[in-house]
């Protein structure tokens, strides 16, 4: 077969083929107009229902760093872990604000489960050039923000750059502080569990979490990390994950691993999560990164222990 | 004008029905056409002969979709123009790249004696189409049928030029490896 051959055969695609892809984009424009309308009220609706998955998720993570003890006795380093309120129900919609950090536009996420209490007794150093914007106490990176208003304090979230695709070395360096492998101490890596049936949980547990402690392991995790492009948030069809049937559900489990990078000052970044499905990185909000080389992937998979 | 009533002005044998055909559909057919030959002058022609190939179609032929009958007659005379002009040299423009990207799907088996029916291509073919995600398929059919540059196919649908990129690339994989498994590849 010629490459001429294939194009020519690709030329008797079907009419409702054809149609498809044009109206997808004529439904765009009017959607685009449509939306506009909407937003608000769409934004909370899915906000509430996000906001109960995202801690859902979360709560399992920083459970496993609850209790650190030579953290908790650091009276000048605040644990986010201890700031985050666990269990019951948060009302309240999913707030975003755009900060200028540097040479960046940065989104952040506001975060509603807060110990406020805490976090008056939490404020860091301002951050340069952002009024009312403060680290956390003991915190050079920016991961997690303080804004002081009026109304109180508040704790807010990085989530992605503002912009179209960027190289993820930039968040590394610029929101964790992470400039190369030997500022990560452990990467603790955890099992998927978006499938909560009773056979995903049994899945979950055979899988179990472990830690990334080898100087070689980390090196490489991080090299390809430092080596991503990262093209933002809503990309759930580019990070290519199969469907909601019990066999996918359980194959998402089986091929993901969820990773918690901690640094040597103690910053967890837990946003990362790995698929093998696709053999990419992708993040909650269905931020995707460009899928890994068949070398990056099997290194990356044979660390993490995915079959 | 209603493409039934441009198809009855063919049926009729009323010339205006090229006029009313080119007044509706002469810049989608051009853009077609000048995707693939990159080349004003050529595109123009193609139009003209794509024309004079429906006048000599319809009657018999009663197209459902008139504006999709006239798209595969220009991309086909199109790509016959493309082919004869660039015989054995690679020619130039968006479908030089197009062709580029469609011999990963085949690489190395452009030598390898084909041993399969047209028919049965262009089933498969449709049923991997068919079976992309719908943005991932639509993407595909932009680029591949249309020969639309990949930041045409962005700002079609709203996406970056990367991610468009990145989708081609998983549907190519995905391509070569079906017809791999369906035997049209060794």
């Amino acid at each position: 077969m010629k490459k001429e051959e294939l194009f020519e055969e690709i030329g008797k695609l079907e009419d409702d083929l054809l149609i498809r892809s044009e109206q997808a984009g004529q439904k765009r424009r009017r959607l685009v107009r449509t939306v506009a309308k909407y937003a608000a009220l769409a934004a909370c609706f899915v906000a509430v229902i996000g906001l109960g998955m995202f801690f859902a998720t979360r709560k399992d993570a920083h459970n496993d760093t609850f209790g650190s003890k030579a953290a908790d006795e650091r009276q000048d380093y605040v644990k986010v872990s201890q700031l985050l309120k666990t269990g019951g129900v948060h009302d309240t919609v999913l707030t975003y604000k755009i900060l200028n950090l540097g040479e960046w536009e940065a989104e952040f996420a506001k975060v509603p489960a807060v110990r406020y209490d805490r976090l008056e007794k939490s404020i860091g150093e301002a951050v340069e050039g952002l009024q009312g914007w403060y680290r956390l106490l003991g915190h050079e990176d920016l991961q997690y923000l303080v804004l002081e208003e009026e109304t109180g304090y508040s704790l807010w979230e990085f989530e992605s750059y503002s912009a179209e695709e960027y190289a993820y070395q930039e968040v590394l360096k610029n929101i964790y502080g992470i400039e190369s492998a030997a500022d990560i101490v452990k990467i603790i890596v955890s099992p998927a569990n978006m499938d909560n049936t009773k056979e995903g949980k049994k899945l979950q547990k055979k899988i179990g979490t472990r830690e990334i402690t080898d100087a070689k392991e980390i090196e490489k995790i991080y090299t390809v990390l430092a080596g991503m492009t990262c093209y933002g948030s809503n990309h759930w069809d580019l990070i290519g994950l199969p469907g909601n049937s019990a066999q996918d559900m359980l194959k998402q489990v089986e091929m993901g691993r969820y990773l918690t990078l901690v640094t040597a000052d103690g910053t967890e970044i837990d946003s990362l999560k790995y698929t093998a499905i696709s053999g990419m990185f992708y993040e909650y909000r269905g931020i995707a990164y460009n899928p890994l080389s068949a070398d990056e992937s099997d290194a990356v998979e044979q660390i993490l222990g995915i079959k | 004008m209603t493409d039934e009533r441009i198809l009855q002005l063919f049926f009729e044998r009323n010339e205006s029905a090229i006029k009313e055909t080119d007044e509706k559909y002469g810049r989608y057919c051009f853009k077609i056409a000048d995707n693939i030959l990159n080349d004003k002058e050529d595109a123009k022609e193609c139009i003209n002969d794509a024309y004079l190939k429906a006048w000599e179609s319809i009657p018999p032929a009663k197209p459902v979709h008139f504006k999709l009958f006239l798209a595969k007659i220009v991309r086909n005379l199109s790509f016959n123009r493309y082919k004869s002009k660039y015989a054995d040299k690679r020619g130039n423009g968006e479908l030089a790249l197009v062709l580029d990207e469609l011999e990963e799907c085949i690489a190395g088996q452009s030598d390898v004696e084909d041993n399969y029916s047209a028919k049965e291509l262009k089933e498969a073919i449709n049923e991997f189409v068919r079976g992309l995600p719908e943005r991932e398929g639509n993407i595909f059919i932009r680029r591949y049928f249309y020969a639309e540059s990949i930041s045409e196919i962005a700002g079609r649908y709203g996406l970056s030029d990367n991610y468009v990129r990145v989708m081609l690339n998983r549907s190519r994989n995905k391509l070569r490896d079906q017809l791999k498994k369906e035997g049209y590849l060794v």
